[in-house]
């Protein structure tokens, strides 16, 4: 297997619980973490972030070990559960966020936020204030903002929970088609077992321990 | 009929009186200015000190401006160490945020007097740790004074309010901007400031509005750099006798502050809007690193030198005598000052009177505060605008239209005017503990009460219960530590606690003063403690 991304080892305890997971991926292709709730499925993704420290274990992201260095400097995006979108700004500074932090100009981001929003079918609403958007289109402008800096490696966050059963089946296709589209790889972290199937490559179950 | 029954017209009544109490009043020290100049016994056919004026309005508005800029500068290291960071003094920094509720601002000027003053224990430090010949703090009796004195003792109000806030932002966002490749400093730039904004604009718009109609603070520090709109309105009224001009200051000062509470509306309007969207509250993390502990500690250290300092110097300079008003000749260790103030004869009628309209003033007040709430909390979004109206008027200009009504006043009419002015505070603690009530609660209790008013008396009252009690411990507060509206009124052989501090404080009799200032802050923590030890748990409201 050609690695792309590699967990070895990567450990954390707590007093209740303990994760100790080592997996490797294929450059585009997803993996989903499946496990009930409690059972470190979002430690992990915090851990390869770099938004919680592991006690131990190393991250290999395309030949270069990231485990120490901050979580904007992993070239890698994370896909909230809550879409964690900024309240405060319009749906084209929160998809040009990122490129703004890394030195674009803010128009030069707004175009590109409006690229983005053509490809994601919401054109004409970069100006709209992110709380008037419905669960579906938070989704989409979500994903936007995390693949406009054009991470290598995509993590997700339970990503569809918060939505409705009709709309969760529908972006489930759209979220596959998107990254054959694209070719990131991706690490979903769910506990549907359909939705890992539908979404994932590969299954890691985890277990309450 | 039961009792019951009667109570929702016994509060409209109290809350009836208490807004006449208000409004006419307020009408009467407005009049003279539109009557031409015949309203009091001094006349008012001197011409309009325009440049004055003007100049005075631009010191209160610089001096509370900057005030404001102060509060905030000091308050919000407070504010993100509290919501944010578990350290051992955590607990002592909130203890904090009550000090402007139960420290009237008469003790808060002694305590500055006596920490920074020319002969203060900072200064008398500081000459001998160096050897210097002159003191070299000398801000005190200036702008500086004023607002450095306004910031320290305001900076809680932006502590309470942001910290609020802070504790329930999401992770999400902030961690979403990291992994986008912002800086933790761009982060907070362009993540938490934006939506704290609205909580440290709506903060730094009361403490502008406090210091815009500061009265005591001002009347003993200011002088030298200028004078406020507050102190000339005292002066017109009660040494120039002018009601005309003394209506015109208090028109001028109304409409500005009018100015500032629609301000403050509005940014509680954005706080409360942001308040919704806001999470049930995030892990506080241990201080991060080295350069973290270092701030935390160089940032206590700070308060507790600059801000406890000056308190702590009351209970020192209380057991401390001689030295003739100063504190670099002769001084010792006694209970002389003690013995002497509960000596004096007028002691027991002042702590008689303070006891007494504190309580009568909580009780209307309250009562006044609930009917409100219980019977207009869920109107029209005007009636959440309407209580913060006396805030637009100071209590100098109520006071001038009081005696304007009544020349001879009384206690009844202490009061009615305090309650007056002190009963939007017991309206923000009351509302904000029944709009906590869940409204599946609500709607049970109206299914399962045989009327309105029995869910109201076994379902709201009790659930609201602390609030009720802490606005009540809040307005006792407020009447106990309140000189302006008694020296104002100048009732005649009235006495109360805070007016006996004033007077000893003004005569430089220090010692005694602390007495006063101690005893004065006991009494408002103590109606503090039993307030919250009465309020229980009534269902974590």
């Amino acid at each position: 297997m050609n690695s792309f991304f590699t967990v070895s080892q990567l450990r954390k305890k707590w007093p209740m619980m303990e994760i100790d997971i080592s997996f490797e991926m294929e450059r585009g292709s997803s993996l989903a973490l499946l496990g009930p709730s409690g059972c470190g499925k979002t430690s992990v993704l915090k851990m390869i972030a770099g938004l919680l420290p592991p006690d131990s274990g190393t991250i290999v992201l395309d030949g270069a070990d990231i485990a120490s260095l901050p979580p904007g400097k992993r070239k890698l995006g994370l896909v909230f559960q809550e879409h964690a979108l900024f309240p405060h700004l319009s749906v084209e500074d929160n998809i040009g966020y990122g490129l703004v932090s890394s030195g674009m100009g803010k128009r030069l981001s707004r175009l590109e936020a409006a690229v983005w929003l053509d490809r994601f079918g919401l054109s004409g609403f970069g100006k709209r204030r992110v709380e008037s958007l419905s669960g579906g289109e938070k989704q989409r402008v979500s994903l936007a903002r995390t693949l406009a800096v054009r991470p290598s490696l995509v993590l997700f966050d339970e990503p569809l929970s918060s939505l409705d059963t009709e709309l969760r089946k529908r972006l489930q296709g759209e979220l596959r088609s998107r990254q054959r589209e694209l070719g990131y790889t991706a690490i979903y972290v769910t506990h549907d077992e359909d939705e890992a199937a539908v979404l994932a490559d590969h299954i890691i179950r985890m277990k309450n321990s | 009929m039961k009792i019951r029954n009667l109570a929702p017209a016994l509060g409209a009544l109290v809350l009836a009186v208490v807004i006449l109490s208000f409004l006419v009043p307020a009408v009467c020290a407005l009049l003279p200015v539109f009557a031409g100049g015949a309203g009091g016994a001094g006349g008012g056919e001197n011409a309009i000190p325009w440049a004055r004026l003007f100049s005075a309005l631009r010191f209160t508005a610089v001096e509370a401006l900057l005030s404001s800029l102060a509060a905030v500068a000091i308050g919000l290291p407070a504010a993100f160490l509290a919501a944010r960071r578990n350290f051992p003094g955590r607990r002592f920094l909130l203890s904090l945020s009550g000090v402007p509720l139960c420290i009237p601002p008469v003790i808060i000027a002694l305590a500055f007097v006596l920490f920074y003053g020319r002969q203060g224990y900072l200064n008398v430090f500081l000459m001998s740790a160096f050897g210097l010949a002159e003191p070299p703090v000398t801000f005190l009796y200036s702008l500086a004074g004023v607002v450095i004195a306004h910031g320290f003792y305001n900076f809680p109000v932006v502590l309470r309010t942001v910290s609020q806030v802070w504790e329930r932002l999401s992770a999400e966002e902030e961690e979403a901007a990291l992994i986008l490749g912002s800086s933790p400093l761009r982060v907070f730039r362009t993540i938490t400031l934006p939506l704290l904004s609205p909580s440290i604009l709506a903060a730094a718009s009361l403490v502008f509005l406090y210091c815009f109609f500061s009265f005591i603070i001002v009347l003993l520090f200011g002088g030298v750099g200028g004078t406020t709109l507050e102190v000339e309105l005292y002066q017109a009224a009660r040494s120039l006798l002018d009601f005309r001009l003394s209506g015109l200051i208090a028109l001028i000062e109304t409409l500005a502050a009018f100015l500032v509470i629609l301000l403050y509306v509005y940014f509680q309007r954005l706080l409360s809007r942001g308040n919704a969207a806001l999470k049930t509250g995030r892990l506080r993390t241990p201080l991060r690193g080295w350069s973290e502990k270092a701030g935390a500690a160089l940032y206590m250290i700070f308060l507790i030198v600059f801000f406890i300092g000056p308190l702590a110097s009351i209970l020192l300079r209380s057991f401390v005598t001689g030295g003739s008003g100063g504190y670099s000749t002769a001084l010792h260790v006694s209970l002389d000052s003690w013995t002497q103030f509960f000596g004096r004869p007028s002691f027991a009628a002042a702590f008689g009177s303070t006891v007494f309209v504190g309580l009568s003033v909580a009780l209307v007040s309250t009562a006044a505060a609930l009917f409100f709430a219980l019977a207009f909390g869920h109107g029209r979004p005007a009636f959440r605008v309407l209580p913060f109206a006396p805030l637009a008027v100071s209590s100098v200009m109520l006071g001038f239209g009081w005696t304007l009504l009544v020349p001879r006043g009384n206690v009844l009419v202490l009061i009615l005017a305090q309650s007056a002015m002190a009963w939007p505070f017991a309206w923000t603690q009351i509302q904000g503990a029944l709009d906590r009530i869940p409204n599946a609660i609500l709607d049970a209790s109206l299914l399962l009460a045989p009327d309105s008013l029995d869910a109201v008396f076994r379902v709201k009252i009790p659930l609201a219960l602390r609030g009720i009690l802490s606005g009540a411990g809040f307005v006792f507060a407020i009447s106990a530590g309140d000189a302006s509206l008694p020296l104002v009124l100048s009732l005649r052989r009235f006495e109360n606690l805070s007016l006996t501090l004033y007077r000893l404080a003004g005569s430089y009799r220090f010692s005694e003063a602390c007495v006063c200032a101690v005893l004065l802050a006991l009494l408002c923590a103590f109606v503090f403690f039993i307030q919250d030890a009465g309020s229980g748990n009534p269902g974590k409201d």
